[in-house]
């Protein structure tokens, strides 16, 4: 008899394997860090709309969450949870204490909040990450071994993602839930592989109503539907289960907003990033008036790839369609982004990385570098709720220490802008890095047959 | 016999993901998933009231006499705004988009439990206000003010205008428009008074300077904590320093309070500072639910965690403490309830 591929003949077999030790050390390391730093500026945002929600007005009718839907449903199924069976009764405190922080704010750059979230609060809140991010790892498990590698491959895909900087920031101290988008974006893949495509479509409608960016994969995976059912021509009516489980999903999680006529109002995400605040510094004012044309220019060069893709014969046709999502990817974030946006592209450097050309570990090692710099660029202030709570870190000092990052150090530049250029530039070499492989070693990163 | 289908790993996952997050889209929107309510009951020497809640969440509960909200709340929508804020916006006041604005002040006042909201353009306001005149009902009426401008029927920086009559009979006027009384509407024309400070407090106190941090919680009287205030701008707040009659909450900064409630006649006029955010939303909220004023008596603050299910408490009430109001609100810093209850 045939095992699975996740054998384990005895409990302590199992706890040795590099698998399990893989994920307990990714777990550890985020439950560590769950506790003790905290973004509250996004936090904030979250305790507000599940007190709207609390309060009966949904997650769009006051003001406070301003995404597609899904994430707002994770966090009402954890409100719920958190009300019947743990009892967390302070989401957060506007401490005065520190208001003076909150000055820095200039529409952009420096995001201080002097309401920060309770630690209990901010650990519950991240467990529906956590959980995404252990998935994650698991679908990479997956990935790496349908395409033929082996289980020292495959743990090593998984551990490049449960222990790689950025993707452990993004979710433990940054509070960002970008992870739950590359969930759906990974199982909509793995599930197209398997040829379940109605579901695939359910899942990809999941992963566009977290975060907008999947949806710039919509045409090749298309492209690679069509492809991998050319042979007996039934590409369309595949396709057609797609669309189909698609736009139930599409349905089923916007109708609350469909009914009360709030639709519109769950976009406000992209018109916040198309429309910057008046006051905002000159660099993000241009980045805002430039975004929908290179968005736009994305979704061209991605329909251009995947006609490419779909011309083409490939040797491995799964492996070539994750690379050219990478690209459609990396494209996508050449466009100066915040780290938690890169996230997305995690899975798709470490598949280059495992069945392409090794050149790619620079691009990961970077970009989860350039990440977590960027985010630890907010310094003292992540440890505000923790100082809060426990007692243990003077309020004043995280002010003063705040208030020495913001002082003027190089040509006028702060200490955290110069900290947050240097991560930014990391961030780009990174992505450079793989745009510059990928079009170079072409051949090399044909995944293996 | 048939070997045991194989389970679909990749397929549980989605669906399990997926069916994970219907539930909560359930939750969100389901009602009845999350309750929260306050009731109280007033004795001759004691208030008893009870916390009913959904899960664990803090409350407070503010006991104050001499003051109780407004039964009826006008928010002028000015017609006019976008057309002559280009010529105010030098001044500092920020632009806000009014009727999002007052959508979500309503929606607030709500789930404080208040309902007596009335959206009036500037000549239905004119004719409320001059028949609360004529009927002596001012007193038991609050009018909410975002704008920066109030038309010519109802206020020309004169003290015989209907605003200013009105207030002097006893309406409660919250202003949250700029530097107060500074402009009014003629026709198509916007007009600047002179005098507008000392017409309505009868000194110079408006903070029209640039510095309008306010890092320092008043909390004095402990209704900026009883009332979870989180607004901190004190742009065109008021100095209550020398005036008589006059009590400041919130946050403050060179003297100057993100809220302050001043008396005028037998009425009040609160100014709340800053540009309009959701912690302002939530703040004025608050202030004209629990109908705190220059007035109110501050007798007792409760304040603690309120257990799943039904909470009982009370408090003993000092004789003669007037008209008695008990403002409930649950959730600290992110309110899920509120509501007042008049004693007798």
């Amino acid at each position: 008899m045939v095992r699975d591929s996740l054998p384990f003949r005895s409990a302590a077999s199992f706890v040795a394997r590099p698998f399990f030790l893989v994920i307990l050390a990714g777990v550890i390391v985020r439950i560590i860090a769950m506790f003790l730093l905290n973004f509250d500026f996004d936090s904030n945002y979250w305790a507000m709309t599940i007190a709207n929600m609390q309060a009966g007005h949904g997650l769009y009718g006051l003001e406070g969450y301003y995404y597609t839907p899904v994430w707002g449903y994770v966090l009402s199924l954890f409100a719920s949870l958190q009300e019947a069976f743990l009892g967390i009764d302070v989401f957060g405190t506007r401490i005065a204490e520190i208001l003076s922080i909150e000055a820095y704010y200039n529409g952009g750059t420096y995001l201080f909040s002097a309401t920060s979230t309770s630690m209990w609060f901010n650990f519950w809140f991240k467990v529906p990450m956590l959980l995404c991010d252990l998935a994650v790892g698991y679908l990479i498990y997956w990935l790496v071994k349908n395409r033929g590698g082996d289980e020292k491959k495959a743990v090593l895909g998984m551990a490049l993602w449960l222990l790689c900087p950025l993707t452990i920031i993004i979710m433990s101290v940054s509070v960002m839930f970008d992870t739950i988008s590359v969930l759906f974006t990974l199982l909509t893949i793995a599930l197209l592989f398997k040829e379940r495509y109605f579901l695939g479509g359910v899942t990809f409608a999941f992963a566009l109503l977290t975060k907008f960016f999947p949806g710039f994969l919509l045409f090749v995976l298309i492209a690679y539907i069509l492809s991998k059912n050319r042979g007996d021509g039934t590409g369309y009516r595949k396709l057609a289960y797609a669309m189909a489980g698609f736009a139930a999903a599409f349905l089923i999680l916007m109708l609350p907003q469909i009914l009360d006529g709030t639709f519109a109002e769950t976009f406000t995400f992209l018109s916040a990033r198309t429309s910057s605040a008046e006051n905002a510094p000159f660099l993000y004012r241009l980045q805002s008036l430039t975004a929908v044309p290179y968005f736009l220019g994305v979704l061209l060069a991605s329909l251009v790839l995947s006609l490419r893709f779909f011309r083409k014969e490939h040797k491995d046709l799964e492996s070539s369609f994750i690379m050219t999502c990478g690209a459609v990817i990396v494209l996508l974030f050449m466009y100066p982004c915040p780290p938690q946006y890169i996230v997305l592209f995690m899975p798709f450097v470490i598949f280059a990385m495992l069945f392409g050309d090794r050149r790619y570990m620079r691009s990961w090692i970077l970009l989860s570098l350039g990440g977590a710099v960027l985010i630890l660029s907010n310094n003292a202030s992540l440890l505000t709720s923790f100082a809060y709570d426990t007692g243990w870190i003077r309020l004043e000092s995280l002010t003063y220490v705040i208030s020495l990052f913001q002082h003027p150090l190089f040509l006028g530049l702060s200490t955290e802008m110069l900290i947050i250029l240097a991560g930014t530039v990391l961030q780009l070499l990174g992505l450079f890095t793989f745009a510059h492989v990928y079009l170079t070693g072409k051949k090399k990163s044909e995944a293996p047959a | 016999m048939n070997p045991r289908p194989k389970l679909d790993k990749i397929a549980a996952l989605a669906l399990v993901a997926c069916l994970l997050v219907v539930a909560g889209e359930a939750v969100a929107y389901s009602g009845g998933s999350f309750e929260y309510s306050s009731s109280a009951a007033f004795g001759t020497d004691s208030v008893s009231y009870n916390v009913n809640v959904s899960g664990a969440k803090t409350y407070s509960a503010l006991l104050t006499g001499g003051s109780i909200p407004c039964s009826h709340l006008y928010i002028y929508d000015d017609e006019t705004y976008e057309k002559h804020y280009p010529s105010v916006r030098d001044s500092g006041v920020g632009r806000k988009n009014q009727g999002f604005a007052i959508d979500q002040i309503s929606k607030s006042l709500n789930i404080r439990g208040f309902s007596g909201i009335e959206i009036c353009g500037g000549s239905a306001l004119a004719q409320r206000m001059s028949a609360d005149l004529a009927d002596g009902t001012a007193s038991s009426k609050g009018l909410l003010v975002l704008s920066y401008a109030m038309p010519v029927s109802i206020y020309a920086g004169s003290p015989d205008g209907i605003l200013m009559k009105w207030i002097t009979a006893g309406g409660k006027l919250y202003w949250s428009g700029g530097n107060i009384g500074k402009y009014y509407t003629e026709g198509e024309e916007l007009k600047t008074v002179d005098g507008n400070q000392e017409l309505f407090f009868g000194k110079l106190c408006v903070n029209t300077g640039k510095d309008v941090s306010a890092y320092t919680k008043i909390d004095g009287n402990g209704v900026t904590d009883a009332l979870t205030l989180k607004h901190n701008s004190t742009k065109f707040g008021i100095d209550i320093g020398g005036l008589a009659d006059a009590v400041s909450f919130g946050y403050s900064g060179n003297g100057y309070a993100s809220i302050a409630s001043v008396k005028h006649g037998e009425g009040s006029i609160c100014v709340i500072a800053g540009d309009y955010n959701y912690n302002q939303r939530d703040d004025i909220a608050q202030i004209v639910a629990s109908g705190i004023s220059w007035k109110s008596e501050i007798i007792k603050i409760d304040n603690g965690t309120a257990g799943k299910g039904s909470n009982s408490y009370s408090m003993t009430v000092p004789p003669g403490s007037g008209k008695l109001c008990l403002y409930i609100s649950v959730g600290g810093t992110y309110i899920v309830h509120g509501g007042a209850s008049i004693g007798p």
